[in-house]
């Protein structure tokens, strides 16, 4: 029987030559196909039997029909991923380039598929992860600190490089916002307690955008890799901090604010010690803030697809209600800040 | 006026068959299951006590803009309106710096609308301020 979801022999033969151009002629195409994730992604899984009859799993990723506002292209994405691997950064790298082979016009690259876990009900309870937890506060933060070495003095890369990644940060939420088809009173709040409690514009470094539980792969033995850089960019290292303790990252795990791994103390400590940059609570309060109003305003925007008619996802329908719960983290958290001074300049 | 069972009851009846008695052996059919059932459950619970949580956000809302709170019920479309208005004025008075952000009532008054509306679409969520690390 021929799966509903099977690719179509061109496909496969224009795959079969893709593959065999990089790993051989020998190189035998067993398995394609689509895998699940992001309703916003083309991802195909490739398993190969090699000359000397080894089996080797590959992930190809192409550009989607339609990509997310913010997000990259597998071109641009193809040069992060190998920026962060030089850095030493846990993840797969990314080979081959190629135009066409998925669509006309459309890039794709292959990476290694990965032995771990990443869905967020088993990352933060599976007993079998339970050393990996453990270990997480010192793995992720080496992970983040390892990204965090790429810098635009030392590398160059095909993104736009702010001046203040503070204020770029918070132009691209306001811009965000302004799409949203409702006014949000307590996203109003929060972007304007962030434009009042800013931090200096500091340094600038590459970003993931989107490290947090659920893009991270984990073994019983600890994390394997960090999947999913189509939000990477030049900004404020400390953001990647904040977004991984997203409520909504949590699954659950209410007191693990680490993605529901871990607390917030040991990886704050264990990424100081890691990339030698001291993180302040009041810092890290003002990306966390500014990380669950950038998913509730995005929550919102992700249910607008499936309205739109432009996706037919029912979970998409189900992400909008999530917004009142980042926005009510993100006003719990203004809550426990002591007051900003009145009148001050 | 009709037989029962009303649309609340039937979509709580089917809401619940979907989340407790149905079984799917594919993991991703059924996690699919779990978020039409939950979808259904918010749409139920719109229903029964929408119009009221409504009602009481356009008072937060008015009190929230200095305003005075409108009077009597309104029919939904103009309450919905409503709401759009003074949802929308209240945002940018915020971000205009006229209304501070962190002003204790104003933080106390938004997370008591956002509370009605989790009450509908999460009625499980945790709105104590002690919850979770801190």
């Amino acid at each position: 029987m021929i799966a509903a979801n099977a690719p179509d022999p061109t496909l496969r033969a224009r795959a079969l030559a893709y593959l065999q151009g990089a790993l051989g002629p020998e190189a035998e195409l067993t398995r394609l196909e689509p895998l699940g994730g992001g309703a916003c992604q083309e991802i195909w899984r490739a398993d190969l039997r090699l000359a000397e009859g080894e089996e080797r799993a590959f992930v190809i990723r192409g550009d989607p029909a339609v990509a997310l506002p913010g997000s990259l292209g597998r071109r641009e994405e193809h040069e992060v991923i190998n920026a962060a691997v030089a850095a030493g950064a846990p993840t797969p790298a990314a080979r081959w380039l190629t135009e066409g082979l998925l669509r006309p016009g459309a890039w794709a690259y292959t990476m290694v598929m990965l032995p771990g876990v990443a869905l967020g009900a088993k990352v933060t309870r599976d007993p079998p992860l339970a050393l990996a937890r453990e270990r997480a506060p010192t793995q992720l933060a080496e992970a983040l600190a390892a990204i965090h070495t790429v810098t635009p003095d030392r590398v160059t890369l095909p993104l736009p490089l702010p001046n203040d990644p503070v204020a770029a940060a918070l132009d691209a939420l306001a811009e965000t916002m302004a799409r949203l088809p409702c006014a949000r009173p307590a996203q109003a709040a929060a972007l304007a307690w962030l434009r009042q409690n800013r931090p200096p514009s500091g340094e600038v470094t590459l970003v993931h955008g989107d490290f947090r539980t659920g893009n991270l792969l984990f073994e019983p033995e600890g994390l394997t890799g960090v999947l999913d850089w189509e939000f990477a960019h030049w900004g404020s290292p400390l953001e990647d901090l904040g977004w991984l303790c997203v409520r909504d990252w949590r699954f659950g795990a209410l007191d693990r604010a680490v993605g529901g791994i871990c607390r917030r103390a040991p990886f704050v400590a264990a990424y100081t010690t890691a990339s030698g940059r001291p993180v302040s609570a009041a810092e890290l309060t003002f990306w966390e803030v500014y990380g669950n109003l950038r998913w509730a305003a995005g929550a919102i925007l992700q249910g607008q697809r499936v309205l739109s008619g432009a996706e037919r996802d029912l979970e998409l329908l189900a992400i909008p209600w999530r917004a009142a719960e980042m926005e009510y983290e993100a006003l719990r958290l203004i809550a426990r800040q002591p007051q900003s001074p009145r009148g001050a300049p | 006026m009709r037989p029962p069972p009303d649309a609340v009851a039937v979509l709580a009846a089917v809401a619940t068959f979907l989340a407790k008695e149905l079984r799917v052996e594919d993991p991703a059919q059924a996690f699919r299951v779990k978020v039409a059932a939950h979808l259904l459950g918010g749409v139920a619970r719109g229903l029964k006590v929408g119009e009221a949580l409504d009602e009481q956000a356009l008072g937060l809302l008015a009190l929230l803009l200095g305003e005075d709170a409108p009077e009597g019920p309104v029919h939904t479309e103009e309450r919905a309106r409503r709401l759009h208005d003074q949802q929308a004025r209240l945002s940018a008075r915020l971000l205009a710096g006229e209304i501070a952000p962190d002003d204790e009532t104003v933080l106390q008054g938004l997370r008591a609308l956002l509370a009605s509306e989790l009450a509908l679409s999460n009625p499980r969520f945790d709105l104590d301020d002690q919850v979770g690390e801190l």
